[in-house]
């Protein structure tokens, strides 16, 4: 494709809109991410996006007669198993899918189970005439056996079909092409075929809607809707519910009760129910003609080669036996988690180290600088004792950890394990009254407590949704991680690190990981027998294959991120914590620091859970970002005192034994720790997703309450025994 | 070998066909949305400790039901194990 320099200017740019859409976890976001060069995180289970993701690529044109330029708006919507959403994530997939304007879909489907798949396509060639199919994961149905005649499926379809392995980015190249060429005028011809009567009463009942609310939105598919909706037995939640009311803003017009169609409806109901078809049937008629149409559909674009009920992969049998089983799973769980914090110890030590030798060196030179320059003490001490050397102290102690733990994470959640965890704690969950997938999001929640609320989306029921957000904070999330191997390795570990005191290291991080998830498990029961009470509800739970992470790419990626997030937070929450606390450090009103007024204040109550004024400052300035919390109680240890040596972790501990610590007061400091209010970011996700301020004040108060409680708890059962 | 009984009947390895789904199942609709309808095939590959949940292999993808909830299910039961 060539563009002489005189044509270029003279450029045409044509604006096009796609959708990605599709089962979950079939690839849409690796399509996305292939297709935009945007950097969308995927991950091996139904449920990873939960949110619409916007990305854009810019198509030069195919050939050299061809002078317009493209520009694809592309949107990556979450995973939805039919356009009758049950939770909070399929309802915006649906919503995006009917109201939305685009110029076609690029449905994705799972080869390896491709007649599934095929119901969502055929639901959504319902309402979207324009579409590309990309039959992705071909590299595994082939492992299967699986044989699918891509253009026999493109002709009983009447729209494109593209073959794909998006994670290699393979078929990518015929998806550009096909992308290039006038997709947005292509016509589906496929339909799914319902039986007779309900077809006749469907057309029947589209001329009166179209009348109504006219064709913005395609009549015939709300008339199945309406038939759908009247027919819903009692007591059970009218999905389509949010539909009318999204037509009711978007139109003005309340789709079941206006007068002319709730009489049509009435009139086609009764008919239907005269020969025989009474108001339940019809809802189930219409849900399975779409699986019916696809079996048909799939059936004869299959190889025969392939088993009636496709086998499973025995790779995959094997490894559920052993996630799944009876006497392996808990164990298995455990020893996992174990091995990932001692992986993420081990792995942090000796970047630990560098970076604070060289921090702390540069520090030096920096100090000289002020006191060459003859600057004022203050500016000289607020600089560097303030704010270099918390970010210093960041940098080095917080940082490697949380660049560690986070790539060893995402790979757990590339290869398809945590559905497994879903699977086996369901029971417990759900002895709590609450739902299996609470577990997904309490993993989510290792990774930051932020993204863990926002994935509460997954679950269906509003209760269960609500109590997964409030508990989410219990799980340390990736800030708090290091701050828990700190305290562990300074009171816990003799005196030098040595290789097999970080196996005991890893020991008791996972401990107290599992002391938060059994808090959890309590709180829910609580929380399900007390404020939000009800009914455990129903869930199905994919499991998808394993899938071999692509583990060069995810560290390196995973890496960066990280780090340069961290780097973000530390400069914009930690530099300014540690010019509070030296400000509170220098400033004096009558004789006393602010600081000691402060932490004097405090300290009463904060002795009572076995803690200190000092500490319990550090944690409320550590509102903005959890990892800031040690780096202050040792400025607030050391102000006035500067000549004390603060660089390995034994010196910490002298400063703070020196400052009465002792190993009860280590043990109060990380249970808050894991129980204290959520950061702020996660607090605001709350009131987000909550709507309701009520809600984040509870999630505040909730954890914070019980932290207290139990910390007061353990301090006063140590001083009856020492 | 045809006796009726339920989806959570089932143990790992067998195979089933649904004869009817119980009105008063909560997830009838989810059900069909996954593929599980009169006259599907689904295969028992995993049941989790405490039997509390089971998976099935439903129209090519393994799907986790709770045995309260499959217990809505009415199966008859065709064969032991898929050639």
């Amino acid at each position: 494709m060539n563009i002489s320099k005189g044509i270029e200017n003279d450029k045409l740019t044509r604006e096009c809109s796609l959708t990605i859409a599709g089962n979950p976890n079939v690839g849409k976001s690796t399509v996305f991410n292939a297709l935009t060069g945007m950097k969308q995180h995927t991950g091996n289970w139904a449920g990873k996006t939960v949110g619409c993701a916007t990305g854009y690529f810019i198509s030069q044109g195919n050939s050299a007669n061809d002078s317009e330029k493209t520009i694809y708006k592309i949107t990556d919507i979450p995973g939805t198993y039919s356009l009758l959403p049950h939770s909070e994530e399929e309802e915006i997939a649906r919503n995006h899918l009917c109201f939305e304007r685009s110029d076609a879909v690029i449905i994705v489907c799972d080869a390896t189970c491709l007649e599934r798949n095929l119901n969502l396509v055929l639901q959504i060639l319902e309402i979207k005439k324009s579409a590309i199919i990309c039959v992705n994961l071909l590299d595994e149905a082939k492992k299967r056996g699986i044989e699918i005649d891509l253009d026999l499926l493109s002709k009983q379809l009447g729209v494109p079909v593209v073959g794909t392995i998006a994670r290699k980015h393979g078929g990518l190249d015929s998806l550009y092409k096909i992308l290039s060429q006038s997709t947005y005028t292509c016509h589906a011809t496929a339909e799914i075929s319902y039986p007779a009567p309900i077809e006749e009463a469907a057309d029947r009942l589209s001329v009166i809607v179209e009348k109504a609310v006219g064709n913005a939105v395609p009549p015939k598919w709300l008339a199945l809707r309406l038939l759908e909706t009247f027919s819903s037995a009692q007591g059970e939640p009218d999905f389509n519910s949010s539909l009318y009311s999204e037509i009711n803003d978007r139109i003005g017009t309340d789709l079941p009760t206006a007068p002319e169609i709730a009489t049509a409806l009435k009139e086609e109901m009764d008919i239907l129910r005269q020969i025989g078809i009474p108001a339940d049937e019809i809802k189930d008629m219409i849900a399975e003609s779409g699986v019916l149409t696809a079996e048909k559909i799939y059936k004869s674009v299959i190889s025969s080669k392939s088993g009636a009920l496709s086998s499973m992969n025995t790779r995959d049998s094997t490894l559920d036996r052993l996630f799944t089983g009876k006497k392996t799973a808990y164990p298995i769980m455990i020893a996992l988690l174990a091995v990932i914090f001692w992986l993420t110890i081990v792995g942090a030590n000796y970047p630990s180290e560098l970076l604070s030798k060289s921090l702390f060196y540069l520090g030096d030179k920096f100090n000289g600088l002020f006191i060459v320059a003859n600057s004022p003490e203050w500016l000289r001490s607020l600089i560097v004792d303030g704010a270099y050397r918390v970010l210093a102290w960041i940098v080095s102690v917080m940082l490697p950890p949380m660049a560690i733990f986070f790539p060893l994470f995402t790979l757990l959640e590339d290869s398809g394990y945590l559905p497994r965890v879903a699977f086996n704690l369901d029971r417990p969950f759900h002895k709590c009254k609450t739902c299996g997938k609470q577990s997904l999001t309490m993993c989510m929640g290792f990774g930051c407590n932020a993204v863990g609320v926002v994935g509460c989306r997954i679950i269906d029921s509003p209760r269960e949704r609500m109590i997964a957000m409030l508990t989410n904070s219990f799980v340390p999330c990736n800030g708090r991680f290091p701050m828990l191997v700190s305290i562990i390795t300074m009171f816990f570990i003799g005196s030098a690190v040595s290789f097999s005191s970080t196996f005991v290291s890893a020991l008791i991080l996972t401990l107290f990981i599992l002391l938060s998830i059994i808090v959890t498990l309590l709180v829910s029961k609580l929380l399900s027998a007390t404020v939000l009470r009800g009914l455990p509800s129903s869930f199905t739970l994919e499991l998808p294959s394993y899938r071999a992470p692509q583990v060069g790419k995810v560290i390196i990626r995973s890496i960066l991120d990280r780090t340069l997030f961290v780097l973000g937070r530390a400069v914009v929450a930690a530099i300014p914590a540690g010019v509070i606390i030296w400000l509170m450090a220098n400033l004096s009103i009558a004789d006393q620091t602010i600081l000691s007024i402060c932490s004097g204040f405090l300290d009463p109550f904060a002795r009572l859970m076995g803690l200190d004024g000092v500490i319990l400052i550090a944690f409320i300035l550590a509102f903005p970002a959890n990892e800031i919390v040690i780096p202050i109680i040792i400025m607030a240890y050391m102000s006035g005192n500067v000549l004390v040596e603060y660089e390995s972790l034994a010196e910490i501990r002298n400063i703070f034994v020196a400052n009465g610590w002792n190993h009860v007061t280590a043990i109060c400091t990380m249970l808050f720790s894991l129980m204290h209010w959520p950061c702020a970011t996660t607090l605001l996700t709350i009131k987000k997703e909550s709507g309701s301020i009520k809600w984040m004040l509870a999630a505040a108060i909730i954890p914070t309450a019980f932290g207290v409680l139990i910390c007061m708890a353990v301090n006063f059962i140590s001083k009856l025994f020492i | 070998m045809n006796c009726i009984s339920k989806l959570c009947d089932l143990s790992v390895g067998e195979i089933a066909k649904v004869s009817s789904i119980d009105k008063g199942c909560n997830i009838k609709r989810r059900l069909s949305d996954i593929g599980l309808i009169r006259n599907t095939e689904a295969k028992c590959v995993g049941i989790s400790s405490g039997k509390h949940m089971r998976a099935y292999l439903i129209r090519g993808a393994v799907i986790a039901i709770r045995d309260e909830d499959a217990a809505y299910v009415s199966i008859s039961k065709t064969r032991g194990e898929l050639t």
